[in-house]
């Protein structure tokens, strides 16, 4: 990765980038509600499963087509198709509200493509994979930190949630590192046929949390 | 029995190498239903049907609506099978597609490639279908790709319930080993609503209890309802389903549809559930035989 890259990568990628990621729990927080969530191990056992089988998988997937799609219509056809890969209304609004924050923000580099213009919805991972590429990133780097950076996301919501110390959340992070590596790997050769995965607790999640009484978090 | 559920030969020798086993008969199939509305009753307009899947159509549900029952001949889904199906509902008409029996989907060995179903859905202005299968079966060992395509206008409605229920019912048995990649694609006007991928690969039982995968659920539906009052359905499902005994469900209602998710320990208890929901979303219309016995 050329130096230069570096540092746009770590502002892209931070927590404090304005996407608004603070806001959404993926359904977690409806999953500490219930009891399900109730230690670090059990946050981390969560994770890894939708790394490896679930959403965040499927974003992957997504992130690494939008990454080598050049035809700016054929983005925009990934773009419908990563929008109904949602499994709930919530999860719905919280990868497009993503995706629409991350291409406003990016607008103080030049690096947006055109095609990604706001006449259409803009699921996260592909605009994320879109933006990597034009920007110089590797694929790999791509996947890799845009999947650490929603893992990272969900940890803190999960530390703030369950409730968490800081050190758990931080062994919890480097306890998904082997979970995001080998994810990375698998994904290379996945197509938009390999989205989809077995989380399917997880999507319930995120479908009751609609009607949570007390929410900290927007999903 | 499935004709062919009794060649599932070792798949390794005694020494655990692999060992050459000759193919398998394959059953092939390629179902394509054509229904038109003519002076407001909904009728055949064009069937042809190669191979081992066959419609039957046992009696008219209510005046103006068809019901068409699939079975598959051959008895189950072997490694291998390739089975299209294609049905278009012409506008207005007013169809509902259910399955005779459960579908079995048997062991696969090693070296066999997955049984390929493709189901297309056409739904012009207006119409109304229910596609309503019966649980899908699989069995230790099972390897299937199922692809369910529809393809509707806005003014058109769909109903459809997916179940998939894993090892033999009551036998306490496990999936030690599947290979299942179950899609539900739904294209409205040209753009995709719903991409619902269902994937399961290798030892499913041990995949299924984690919580975040199944929780030891290994019965598990899906149920969509795509169209103009779709979203109205919402609290009324949500409300049935806190109160539905042994499933863990989830609804949410978005981009003109109410999709449901449902996971149970029990076969039965996801049947059950299921029932409720469709009984609630068919307006108490009663369902079809097949699914009250």
């Amino acid at each position: 990765m050329p130096a230069a890259l570096l540092p746009r990568l770590l502002t892209w990628m931070s927590q404090s980038f304005p996407t608004g990621a603070f806001a959404y729990s993926h359904g977690l927080e409806w999953a500490v509600d219930r009891g399900v969530l109730a230690s670090a191990t059990d946050v981390q056992d969560w994770l890894a499963d939708l790394v490896l089988h679930g959403s965040l998988w499927s974003d992957a997937v997504l992130l690494r087509q939008a990454w080598r799609i050049e035809d700016p219509e054929a983005l925009r056809s990934l773009a419908g198709f990563g929008a109904a890969c949602a499994a709930s209304r919530e999860r719905r609004e919280e990868t497009l509200a993503q995706g629409a924050a991350f291409a406003r923000a990016i607008g103080a580099w030049d690096v947006l493509p055109v095609a990604i213009a706001p006449d259409q919805e803009w699921p996260l991972p592909v605009v994320v994979g879109a933006v990597l590429r034009r920007a110089g990133l590797s694929e790999e780097a791509a996947c890799l930190a845009a999947s650490h950076a929603s893992v990272a996301n969900l940890v803190s919501a999960a530390v703030r949630l369950v409730p968490l110390g800081q050190s758990d959340g931080l062994r919890c992070l480097a306890g998904l590192e082997p979970a995001l590596l080998e994810m990375t790997r698998l994904s290379e050769a996945a197509g938009l046929d390999e989205v989809g995965g077995c989380c399917l607790l997880s999507d319930i999640a995120a479908m009751r949390h609609e009607t949570q009484r007390t929410r900290l978090f927007r999903t | 029995m499935h004709p062919l559920s009794n060649s599932s030969a070792p798949a390794a020798s005694s020494d655990g190498r692999s060992i050459i086993e000759p193919p398998l008969q394959r059953s092939i199939a390629d179902l394509r239903l054509q229904v038109e509305c003519r002076d407001g009753v909904s009728r055949l307009a064009g069937l042809r049907q190669r191979g081992c899947l066959k419609l039957l159509f046992p009696r008219r549900p209510a005046a103006d609506a068809l019901e068409a029952v699939l079975v598959n001949i051959s008895g189950g889904i072997a490694a291998g099978d390739r089975l299209d199906c294609s049905i278009t509902c012409g506008t207005d008409t007013q169809v509902l597609v259910t399955s005779q029996a459960a579908e079995r989907c048997y062991r696969a060995r090693q070296a066999d490639a997955a049984a390929t179903l493709t189901t297309e859905l056409v739904l012009e202005a207006g119409a109304r279908l229910e596609w309503l299968p019966q649980e899908t079966i699989l069995f230790e060992g099972a390897a299937l790709d199922r692809r369910l395509l529809i393809r509707m206008p806005a003014s058109a409605t769909l109903l459809l319930a997916e179940a998939r229920v894993l090892g033999r019912r009551g036998s306490g048995e496990t999936t030690r080993t599947l290979a299942l990649d179950d899609r539900i694609e739904i294209v409205r006007d040209g753009r995709p609503i719903l991409v619902d991928a269902l994937r399961l690969h290798g030892d499913a039982d041990i995949r299924l209890r984690r919580a975040a995968t199944g929780g030891g659920a290994t019965a598990m539906a899906t149920v969509v309802l795509a169209g103009p009052d779709a979203a109205a359905q919402l609290e009324p499902v949500r409300a049935l389903l806190d109160i539905a005994p042994g499933v863990e469900a989830g609804a949410s209602a978005w981009d003109g549809m109410l999709v449901i998710r449902i996971l149970a320990r029990e076969a039965a208890a996801l049947r059950a559930c299921i029932l409720h929901v469709l009984s609630l979303l068919r307006d108490g219309r009663p369902l079809p035989q097949v699914w009250r016995t």
